[in-house]
């Protein structure tokens, strides 16, 4: 069995002492398999994924990334799309470009410039004069133009119109490489399901309420991924 | 443009289930070679592991055959994908039946509503 | 990797700043000349007032821009740290396969080069003003030589002087200096860092009012250490020293020269230090 791309043991975090957002949490995710981390807002997802990047660092347990601990090396292997937009103002689209040429070794240049024209977006534009719902296509287009070993998508298809939607989804798969992991954290999951390999149900506390093959969801419980979530987090008026 | 998939069965049942019948309805004829699996999954968007297992399920079922290198071919055995073919019909016709007889109607009225029903 | 982060600090800067430089030398250029003729017709009683005082007022739009330039400087020092670090950007930066170490590193050389230059800047402009002003009556037609041969004279006077403790007490001061400009920059990154650290709002007016504060602390101590070493030693070693040869009084001088300037070192070195541990361990972005 090859080396997991990712593998936590025992992470906690907590933003307020008493309240801790992620609880001993422990797993490990294979190559080859796209992954869906699914759960209400404020269960701990997006606090996952900035731990395995290193922008937050944990309160305890290790994280470790194609078998090497996090670290600024690691970082070379992980592809991060964040919610937020995290572009400086005074860049055009073809300098932030040539920055992630520079700074990432497994980016495809060529493949960046196709998705880009593909959304039809000018590369000559300035950052700051494009629209939120473009610059959110930018950084989508720049993360998956790399030839990471594990994407880290969180909510790539919430900010964007429905034709961007499907070809981001299309992208994902079409990207898809059995090297490589892709864990999308989202709240769509109707749109996200038929291209999720696994999927893992994250309650508050970072606990995994519910994990296994989307496939079999069906099989096993008689109803799709999006019914599933629906039960298992419903509010209770 | 994705296909549609409901929420009942599994997704990959439901793939395979929409390549048997462009298998037996002559989409791909025999021996002819189907999309890779990568362009099925574009197509259909779909995850390509999701797309394996449909083709998994079809090449148990003997219809079609993996040529390691070069792609999956359908089956040269049109016995077969006539039997295939004769199966699903039978299937479709007992779920019109089934559906028939949730309605109250007997296998004469259907046979009636049958003859009389100029659409299609 | 250090390169190419130090490569794009630096242009975020250098954009602009060539456009600052040459306003400022321009505006030196002209102020010189302006000065120059208010100089040579200051007691003309056949150029009006109104001309002087339009005069006395492009002087002082000079002297602002000059300062303007250092400052402009400054403040796109700090904005860039605290925009890539501590903003939305923060997600870009830290998720670049490079260390923390090194992203602090490369904002800390850039912002010491770029001062450094804004003050060779002034610098300039004020030697502009020194050569170009004199009117014709005092030195030469165009560019007046006497400013040269004045600095000529003192530099060749002191030499004669002290000879080897001229160089030593220059690369004394030059290191204070050095020290003393990595302390500020540092203080100023730590005390950015830790008000983004500990508030969530006003994180800014929490800077500087860290700044502030603990300007003044370091302050008090270093002007109670100074006036140890720099003012009751001394004397307490006039004493000592009366009557003991050149070379002791001499070391003695150099002693009491370097006690500051190793003060200020430590001073830098803790600054820098703390602002290290700060983005290094501390550093949780929300």
């Amino acid at each position: 069995m090859s080396t997991p791309v990712l593998s936590c043991k025992g992470l906690c975090k907590s933003y307020k002492a008493g309240t801790p957002v992620l609880d001993k949490l422990d797993f490990e995710l294979p190559a080859g398999k796209v992954v869906g981390l699914l759960g209400p807002n404020g269960c701990g997802k997006s606090t996952l994924m900035k731990l395995i990047c290193g922008i937050l660092v944990p309160d305890a347990g290790e994280i470790t990334v194609c078998g090497e601990p996090r670290s600024e090396k690691t970082n070379a292997y992980i592809s991060y799309l964040p919610e937020r937009t995290y572009f400086n103002s005074w860049m055009r689209v073809d300098e932030l470009i040539n920055y992630f040429k520079e700074f990432y070794t497994d980016f495809d240049e060529v493949l960046a410039r196709k998705m880009l024209s593909d959304l039809r977006i000018d590369t000559h534009s300035k950052l700051k004069a494009l629209s939120k719902g473009t610059k959110e296509k930018v950084q989508l287009v720049l993360v998956m133009a790399r030839r990471a070993k594990l994407y880290l998508l969180d909510e790539p298809i919430a900010g964007v119109d429905p034709a961007a939607r499907d070809y981001i989804l299309q992208t994902i798969i079409q990207n898809y490489n059995p090297d490589a992991c892709v864990v999308i954290a989202t709240h769509l999951i109707r749109d996200i399901e038929p291209t999720l390999d696994e999927f893992a149900f994250l309650g508050f506390g970072g606990i995994v309420m519910l994990s296994g093959s989307a496939d079999e969801v069906r099989a096993e419980h008689g109803k799709s991924l999006d019914e599933l979530f629906k039960e298992v987090f419903k509010y209770v008026p | 443009m994705s296909w549609d998939f409901n929420s009942r069965e599994a997704i990959f049942v439901q793939i395979a289930n929409r390549l048997r019948c462009d298998i037996v309805c002559g989409k791909y004829p025999p021996d002819s070679q189907i999309p890779t699996v990568r362009q099925l999954a574009e197509n259909a968007a779909v995850n390509p592991n999701t797309v394996q297992k449909a083709l998994a399920c079809l090449e148990d079922e003997g219809l079609l055959c993996a040529h390691t290198t070069v792609g999956r071919f359908v089956t040269s055995d049109v016995k077969l994908i006539s039997a295939a073919k004769e199966k699903m019909r039978r299937d479709a016709v007992h779920r019109i039946v089934g559906e028939a007889s949730a309605l109250g109607i007997s296998r004469d009225e259907l046979i009636k509503y049958i003859k009389e029903d100029s659409d299609v | 990797m250090f390169r190419k982060l130090f490569k794009y600090d630096m242009r975020y800067i250098a954009r602009f700043w060539w456009i600052l430089a040459l306003t400022a030398i321009g505006a030196s250029f002209m102020g010189s000349f302006v000065l120059r003729y208010l100089i040579s017709n200051f007691l003309n009683s056949d150029v009006s007032f109104a001309i002087k005082f339009m005069a006395i007022n492009f002087l002082a739009v000079v002297a602002i821009t000059i300062i303007a330039a250092f400052i402009v400087t400054q403040i796109f020092i700090y904005v860039r740290y605290y925009k890539h670090f501590f903003t939305d950007e923060g997600y870009l930066t830290f998720t670049l396969p490079v260390s923390r170490r090194d992203l602090l590193l490369s904002k800390m050389v850039n912002a010491f080069f770029w001062t450094v230059a804004s003050y060779l800047l002034s610098f300039l402009c004020v030697l502009i003003f020194a050569i170009f002003s004199p009117p014709a009556e005092i030195g030469g037609p165009f560019i007046n030589p006497i400013v040269f041969e004045k600095i000529g004279n003192a530099i060749v006077v002191a030499w004669k002087e002290s000879g080897l403790g001229l160089i030593i007490f220059a690369v004394l001061w030059l290191a204070t200096q050095t020290f003393s400009l990595i302390y500020s920059i540092s203080l100023g990154y730590f005390c950015i860092a830790l008000g983004s650290t500990i508030a969530k709002k006003h994180k800014i007016m929490l800077a500087i009012g860290l700044y502030y504060a603990i300007s003044i602390a370091v302050s008090i101590v270093k002007n109670y250490l100074q006036t140890l070493f720099v003012t009751i030693i001394p004397d307490g070693l006039d004493v000592y020293l009366e009557g003991a040869s050149d070379a002791t009084v001499f070391f003695a001088e150099v002693i009491v020269t370097a006690i500051p300037c190793c003060m200020m070192a430590a001073l830098a070195f803790a600054a820098y230090s703390a602002t290290r541990t700060c983005i290094e361990r501390k550093l949780n972005l929300a």
